[in-house]
C-alpha cells in the first residue's frame, strides 16, 4: 500500500536510500475519496504533503465571487504524482483546492510535522526532498502561468 | 557592496551562517544595467540566480508577437530580493522576462552550479536554501494569482459624482483618497472622472466603477476608508463590495 517499492518510484523520494525511505514510510497514512469530494481547499493551513496512489486528482483555482470562470482546473494528477507542496513552504497555506476527479481516489498523506522533523534530523534527506518539492512548486507555477496566458489571450481576442 | 553584510540581508540566504555565506560569496559576480535593459528573457536557459543590490527589476509576462509593456509587469524586485528561481526547476528556463526598471540597476549573479557544489558539501545549507527558494516561488505564485484576477487589458473607469450634495457629503475627500490609491498602485492607466449628481443625494458621496466586460457598479455613502476598500478589493482584486452598492 505505502510500501518502499512504491515510495521509491515517487520522484520526490528518488534519491533516498532504504533507511531514509523507511523513515518517510513512518510518516505516511492512506486515505480514500470518492468522485467530487474535496481533499483540501485553497487557503487552508496544511497538515499533509500528498501523493496520488490511485485515481485522479484535480487541482483548481478558487476565484473571488463575481469573476465568471467556466473551468478553474489547473492540472489533473495521476498515480505517483505529489501535491500540497505549500505544506512544506512558508507561509504554509494551500494555494489551490484538490478534489477527487475519478470514481475513487486513494492518496498517501505524509504528515508535515513528521516530515520536517526528519529534515531536522537528517539534513541530507531534507535537502534532497526539498530540491524535489521545489520542482513541484515550479511546475505548479508554470501550469498557473499557462492558464493565465490562455485567459489573457482570450481577453485580447474578446476585446478586439 | 556585495559583501557578507549584503548577503545577510538577502531573503534567499536567510538562515545561513557566516561560513555558509562566505562560500556563497565566492561564486558571485556584479553587473550593472541601465533603464529598460533586458536582463534575461522568458524561455532562455536559467543557469544562475540574480540578486538585486541596488535599483529595481520588473519581471514581465511578454505576450507573443507584442513588444514588452510595463502593463504586463507581474512583480517588481528591489534590493536584497532574488530573480531566477527557475534555474532550480525543470526545464531550467526563465519563466518571465526581467527588465531594469530604474536609471541604473546593480545585480549580483551567482551560478547555480557553484551553489550546488556548496550544497553537496553542506546539505543543511542546501535544505535552508531550497526552502527559501520555494517560499519565493510561493510568493510569486500568490502574486500571479492576484494579478490574474484582473485582466491587464481590462479598462477601468472610476467616476466620483461631485455635485453640490456630493461635495457637501465628502466627495472631495473621496476623490483625493482615490488618486492617492492609484498613485500607490502602479495602475496609472485607470481613468478617473468627475460628474454631477446622479439623483441620489441622500446616499452621496456616490462613485461609479466601470470595468470592461462588466456592468457599471454604483457605490453609495463612500468615505475615504470605504474608497480604499473598494479600490483594493474591487479594482485590484475583482471582488465587488456588495455591502456598499447603491440601494435606491
Amino acid at each position: 500500500m505505502k510500501s518502499l517499492d512504491f515510495l521509491e518510484t515517487i520522484d520526490t523520494f528518488a534519491d533516498l536510500d532504504d533507511n531514509q525511505l523507511t523513515a518517510i514510510q513512518g510518516c505516511c497514512e492512506i486515505a480514500e475519496y470518492k468522485r467530487g469530494e474535496e481533499i483540501f481547499a485553497a487557503g487552508e493551513t496544511p497538515e499533509y504533503f500528498w501523493i496520488v496512489r490511485e485515481g485522479q486528482i484535480n487541482l483548481s483555482w478558487d476565484l473571488p465571487d463575481g469573476l465568471a470562470m467556466p473551468d478553474t482546473t489547473i492540472t489533473t494528477l495521476s498515480k505517483g504524482m505529489p501535491f500540497g507542496w505549500s505544506s512544506l513552504v512558508p507561509p504554509y497555506r494551500y494555494r489551490l483546492s484538490a478534489h477527487c476527479a475519478s470514481r475513487s481516489c486513494k492518496v498517501i498523506m505524509i504528515k508535515k510535522g513528521c516530515l520536517t522533523r526528519l529534515f531536522e534530523d537528517d539534513a541530507e534527506l531534507g535537502y534532497k526532498v526539498m530540491s524535489k518539492v521545489m520542482i513541484v512548486a515550479g511546475d505548479r507555477f508554470h501550469q498557473l502561468q499557462d492558464e493565465v496566458a490562455r485567459r489573457r489571450g482570450h481577453d485580447i481576442i474578446n476585446r478586439w | 557592496m556585495s559583501g557578507l553584510d549584503f548577503l545577510k540581508k538577502v531573503e534567499i540566504f536567510k538562515g545561513l551562517n557566516h561560513d555558509q555565506l562566505k562560500s556563497v560569496k565566492k561564486g558571485g559576480r556584479e553587473k550593472e544595467y541601465l533603464y529598460g535593459d533586458r536582463i534575461f528573457a522568458e524561455g532562455e536557459d536559467a543557469d544562475r540566480i540574480w540578486l538585486v543590490i541596488d535599483g529595481q527589476v520588473d519581471l514581465r509576462f511578454d505576450l507573443p508577437g507584442r513588444p514588452t509593456s510595463e502593463e504586463n509587469t507581474i512583480f517588481s524586485i528591489t534590493a536584497a530580493q532574488t530573480l531566477g528561481w527557475s534555474s532550480f526547476v525543470p526545464p531550467f528556463k526563465y519563466a518571465l522576462s526581467a527588465y531594469s526598471a530604474t536609471k541604473t540597476c546593480k545585480i549580483l549573479q551567482i551560478k547555480k552550479n557553484h551553489l550546488l557544489e556548496c550544497f553537496e558539501k553542506d546539505p543543511r545549507m542546501g535544505l535552508i536554501f531550497m526552502t527559501n527558494v520555494a517560499a519565493i516561488a510561493s510568493m510569486h505564485f500568490d502574486q500571479l494569482q492576484e494579478s490574474a484576477t484582473v485582466s491587464p487589458t481590462a479598462k477601468v473607469k472610476i467616476t466620483v459624482h461631485m455635485g453640490t450634495c456630493g461635495i457637501a457629503a465628502g466627495a472631495r475627500e473621496v476623490m483625493s483618497t482615490l488618486l492617492e490609491e492609484i498613485s500607490r498602485s502602479d495602475r496609472q492607466e485607470i481613468e478617473v472622472a468627475s460628474s454631477g449628481c446622479i439623483g441620489y443625494c441622500k446616499n452621496e458621496p456616490n462613485i461609479t466603477v466601470e470595468i470592461t466586460g462588466g456592468d457599471p457598479i454604483i457605490y453609495q455613502k463612500i468615505n475615504p476608508d470605504k474608497m480604499r476598500q473598494v479600490f483594493k478589493k474591487h479594482i485590484l482584486g475583482g471582488e465587488v463590495q456588495k455591502d456598499y452598492i447603491l440601494s435606491e
